[in-house]
């Protein structure tokens, strides 16, 4: 067992097979060996690890992809998600940014990949302006500069 | 979203289509800098969309990938369906062929009859650079990035010195980030024939045995030369453009062919990495230049005629008749390369096929399968009335990994919808399942013949979008022994979508265009039948000048060199000047005025033809068998080279390289 400590001081005690996923945990462990001390967390709380933890238990006992894959990868990539995965990040926004904080600090690539897919799908076929509206993102151009901007990229407007 | 640090944005980015990029980007300054600045992502992106091997843009600037990425999106937007896009301005490359000139009036004092059939520029992928060569130089231009309206820029001269032969530029390859492939094939300028229409009588045996070039140290009592026999060289340059420093040209050998083949040689060949594939009659030929000069080798095949391209270190040869075997004469070099054959059987009429690289359904992964596209035509009915109005698409599926169980897929049957009018020349990918289309009339002397003089009517360059094109996926047909019509055979008309190019006047008429879909650039050679004369233009199809700036093109007649260029001086000075007053709108990064009024047809380059990206194989017949073959090679491994060696086969009597 892992003990991992959340920055608002909770402790999670955590088996080592489920844990792995988070490459990070992982080569502490190779680095650091058996140790009875808690792993700090200080970048992620205790309800976005609950989080992650449901999905290192979803996917306990699946291979860990291998980690020299290069992620730009040549290919079709497309926005599909498992179904699974779906459920899992039907959660609200802000809990949505944290998890991919957390995957991507914890380096738990496949999480961080749906993550990142989750919010593309979210702006997929939305206007500017609905994106904005969506994330909540203060249009900080000038009338001039948008106009500049939107004459330049009308071809992206339209379907 | 704002707690975000800018790589986590950056990778939510990189899953975004390109269209959706382009949205986020106008939100809000943060994502508009994260995205304009990062080349990375556009690099890769661009990887993705073309896939295959054809990426030469190690020196675009970020915004110039940019431009690369969304290019097909912008020019699916000019040309959408009730749209009244703009004509592409067009640029003339400029007139250098003096040795091609001298050639053409010594030709016409002593009557020869210059060969038709050629090829002497090629747009190397990635559409920057034009390769372009004539019987004494072998230039490289620089037409500067995508969109731009620079003047080409000559940056490599380098002297060939056919002295005898005329140069023809049969592949383009590009190597790596800087170096391109060049294969030429010299052709010996035909001796004074009593006028045949198509100057295609036999060479007399004793021209043949005067014209074998001395270098290769020939001894022709060994060979049996006969009136059939024909030469052939093939010559291959390694061009290098680096970012920075000397571009350069390096030769990396010769081959002489001889053989009695006697028909299309145009665009058989392919070129991967050392490896040359050559398809000259029905034999095949691999070349390895690999290594120094005096360590050539050359295996042979049969194989048929038709069309020859390299992927994933195999090669694909399309064909219009059915006669494949392996087993034909090992030249040492080379192990004998295995051969596969697919074919299928289906009643057509008149056949054109063609198929290229270009048309990778889909990018390459590693596992498979791949999809190639192979079309043909034929009439709609027996009568030539309607000949040419639609045409099928097969599809070569190929698994890289178990290529014995690659198959022929007949998918879709197209209209065109309005004219008769040949086979798309090029296939493009859009986005999101759209593909353009670009053809031209491309009718040969001979098919001109064959279908009167209502053909003639036309002569521009045309272009069509189609929606969906892909769609449903093909269905694996193989096990249908008939090999029946997809699913809603004629699916869907190739709109006429024309003139957006360019719409000629009456006299002029397309001979070859060469494409880079990535750049959206396109060379076109006209020809001005009344005169016989040929020019080249070039054209950004990606771009274009807002409605009010453009005014129609000048359609008069020949108009000499210098007045153009004064007017083209002038519209660059005007331009320029009213820049500076900023009267005019921030160009599109096109740069606008020039064109306009410059934009003439007079002549300006003595090219003889072009070449296209894409092969075609004729025959005529009431069955055709749809064949495609595919030979797997390794190179490297072998004895070292001989300088020449002959083969007692009828098809190919002689053969040899040359160091």
């Amino acid at each position: 067992m892992v003990l991992l400590l959340t920055s608002d001081n909770e402790m999670f005690s955590v088996a080592e097979d489920v844990i792995k996923r988070s490459a990070y945990i992982k080569n502490m462990l190779e680095d650091v060996g058996e140790s009875d001390l808690p792993i700090p967390l200080p970048n992620v709380e205790s309800n976005v690890l609950v989080k992650i933890l449901e999905y290192c238990e979803h996917y306990r006992g699946e291979p860990l992809p291998a980690s020299d894959v290069d992620p730009a990868e040549i290919g079709d990539r497309s926005l599909d998600i498992a179904d699974w995965d779906q459920k899992y990040m039907a959660v609200d926004q802000e809990m949505l940014f944290e998890i991919i904080l957390a995957a991507n600090y914890l380096d738990i690539k496949s999480l961080l990949d749906v993550g990142c897919k989750t919010v593309a799908k979210m702006m997929k076929g939305k206007s500017s302006e609905e994106i904005r509206t969506l994330f909540n993102i203060a249009n900080d151009f000038t009338p001039e500069e948008e106009a500049q901007i939107r004459k330049e990229n009308a071809w992206a407007e339209c379907r | 979203m704002e707690k975000l640090p800018i790589e986590l944005g950056i990778l939510i980015v990189k899953e975004l289509p390109t269209r959706d990029i382009c949205r986020l980007q106008q939100t809000c300054r943060a994502f508009y800098d994260l995205i304009e600045d990062d080349s990375v992502l556009w690099r890769e992106r661009l990887q993705r969309q073309c896939g295959a091997d054809v990426l030469w843009s190690s020196f675009f600037t970020t915004s110039e990938l940019r431009r690369a990425c969304t290019g097909t999106l912008r020019f699916k937007h000019r040309y959408r369906r009730g749209g009244h896009p703009t004509p592409p301005i067009a640029r003339l490359l400029p007139h250098k062929d003096e040795g091609d000139q001298l050639q053409n009036d010594l030709n016409q004092g002593e009557g020869f009859s210059y060969i038709e059939e050629s090829s002497n520029f090629h747009l190397i992928p990635g559409g920057r650079f034009l390769v372009t060569v004539d019987k004494r130089w072998l230039r490289v231009w620089d037409l500067g990035p995508p969109g731009s309206l620079n003047e080409p820029c000559e940056v490599v001269l380098h002297e060939i010195d056919c002295v005898d032969t005329q140069p023809i530029i049969v592949d383009v390859a590009v190597a790596d980030t800087d170096r391109v492939h060049l294969l030429i094939r010299e052709d010996y300028i035909k001796r004074p024939v009593a006028d045949t229409g198509l100057g295609r009588l036999p060479i007399r045996e004793g021209y043949i045995k005067r014209r074998l070039p001395q270098s290769f140290g020939f001894d022709q009592s060994e060979y049996n030369l006969n009136g059939l026999s024909r030469v052939r060289i093939f010559r291959r340059f390694q061009i290098r453009l680096p970012d920075k420093g000397q571009h350069s040209v390096e030769g990396l050998g010769r081959l002489c062919v001889l053989h009695s083949f006697n028909g299309i040689y145009d665009r058989c060949a392919a070129q991967h990495g050392p490896v040359v594939a050559l398809g000259i009659g029905k034999t095949f030929l691999l070349w390895d230049t690999s290594d120094s000069l005096d360590k050539n080798r050359v295996a042979s095949a049969t194989r048929t005629e038709g069309v020859v391209f390299f992927h994933q270190g195999y090669v694909f040869a399309v064909d219009g008749v059915v006669d494949i075997q392996d087993g034909t004469p090992d030249l040492g070099y080379i192990p004998t390369p295995q051969i596969w054959t697919y074919q299928q059987p289906f009643t057509g009429g008149i056949f054109r096929a063609w198929a290229s690289d270009f048309m990778l359904h889909k990018p390459v992964a590693d596992e498979g399968p791949l999809f190639y596209d192979i079309r043909n035509t034929r009439p709609a009915d027996e009568t030539l009335e309607h000949s040419l109005t639609s045409y099928v698409r097969l599809c070569f599926c190929f698994r890289p990994d178990s290529p014995s169980a690659g198959s022929l897929l007949r998918t879709r049957r197209y209209q065109t919808a309005t004219q008769p009018c040949d086979i798309p020349q090029l296939r493009f990918p859009l986005d999101d399942g759209v593909a353009g289309y670009i053809w031209y009339d491309s009718l040969d002397y001979q098919h001109r013949a064959q279908f009167g003089a209502r053909q003639l009517e036309r002569g521009g360059i045309f272009v069509s979008i189609l929606d969906d094109p892909d769609s449903p996926e093909p269905s694996i047909l193989e096990d249908d022994p008939d090999f029946p019509e997809p699913a809603g055979s004629v699916v869907e008309g190739l709109g006429d979508l024309s003139e957006m190019i360019a719409r000629p006047n009456n006299e002029t008429r397309v001979q070859r265009v060469s494409m880079c879909p990535l750049s959206g650039r396109v060379i076109v050679l006209w020809n001005r039948e009344s005169k016989d004369d040929r020019f080249v233009e070039i054209f950004d199809l990606y771009d274009s000048l807002p409605a009010s700036e453009f005014q129609p093109r000048a359609r008069e007649g020949p108009r000499s060199v210098k007045i153009d260029l004064f007017i083209i001086l002038i519209g660059v000075i005007v331009y320029i000047v009213l820049a500076h007053l900023s009267l005019l709108p921030a160009p599109p990064s096109t740069g606008a005025g020039s064109g306009s009024s410059g934009r003439s047809t007079s002549p300006s380059y003595k090219s003889r033809n072009s070449t296209a990206s894409t092969l075609t194989g004729d025959c005529e017949a009431a069955e055709v068998t749809w064949c495609c073959s595919l030979l797997e090679f390794e190179g490297g491994q072998s004895r070292a080279g001989r300088r020449s060696c002959a083969v007692s086969d009828d098809a190919l009597p002689l053969l040899a390289v040359d160091a």
